[in-house]
């Protein structure tokens, strides 16, 4: 019967984390993954490769990485068209008055500080930019 | 945040215990205590080749990790070697090395005990 249909699955959503460092990515990938599939980058060119053939829902970005830093990765996946509207969160130890401005000014939906010591802010901002 | 005696915090340990119980915090120890040696050689390495990028990096990937773990004095140490090496200021970074690894041993005993309070279910 057509109203028996529960429809497809809700989709799980996934989250991009860029982390050069092994042990920051540990937690990165133990915070969301009993909600979200997260998939792990270990730098920036890595990201800028793969990021755009398997497009996430939003993804967590350090600004310190070896190489190509986690403001100029922002700038090349946001000039793909597909990823302009996906949420990018900017993940730093500075902790320095301006940085906020800095990061949003270029182009980041939001700025969390490291080390991660209250895993409920990470979920706490998974979920406001990946509501609706 | 708590402060441990030993430099480290307690804040970062609890969220571990948390979110993956031992486990987590087994593999993170693991992790970390693998890569202190590694990364206080290539620090001295890069002091003793003049190379001080490489010191740079070194000290600036142990801050981070020592960060995750609570490990303040050691990502303070950090700090100052990865700042010292960014302005090319090489003196006083083996003064600095000394006192990391002085650490280093305080920091290992304390992560080790956590680990086996965690599995004890202390």
């Amino acid at each position: 019967m057509p109203g028996d249909d529960p429809g497809p699955p809700s989709r799980r959503k996934t989250i991009a984390v860029v982390e050069d460092n092994p042990d920051n990515r540990l937690v990165l990938m133990a915070i969301p993954e009993d909600l979200y599939d997260v998939v792990t980058y270990v730098n920036g060119a890595d990201a800028v490769a793969g990021i755009p053939l398997h497009v996430p829902d939003l993804v967590l970005l350090d600004i310190s990485l070896p190489g190509m830093d986690g403001v100029e990765v922002l700038g090349h996946l946001r000039r793909d068209p597909r990823l302009r509207d996906v949420p990018m969160i900017a993940l730093t130890a500075h902790a320095m008055a301006g940085d906020r401005e800095r990061f949003l000014g270029a182009g980041f939906d939001d700025y969390l500080t490291k080390p991660i010591v209250d895993e409920n802010v990470i979920l706490r901002a998974l979920a406001a930019h990946l509501a609706g | 945040m708590a402060s441990g005696e030993d430099g480290t915090t307690d804040a970062a340990i609890q969220m571990l215990l948390r979110v993956g119980g031992p486990d987590l915090l087994l593999k993170m120890v693991d992790s970390f205590l693998k890569q202190v040696p590694q990364r206080i050689e290539a620090i001295r390495g890069g002091l003793a080749g003049g190379d001080l990028s490489a010191v740079h990096i070194a000290a600036h990937t142990l801050k981070s990790s020592a960060a995750q773990l609570g490990a303040e004095e050691m990502r303070g140490l950090c700090a100052e070697i990865e700042a010292r090496a960014h302005a090319k200021e090489g003196d006083g970074i083996a003064a600095l090395l000394g006192k990391l690894e002085a650490e280093a041993v305080g920091v290992r005993a304390r992560l080790e005990s956590e680990v086996e309070r965690a599995r004890s279910g202390a």
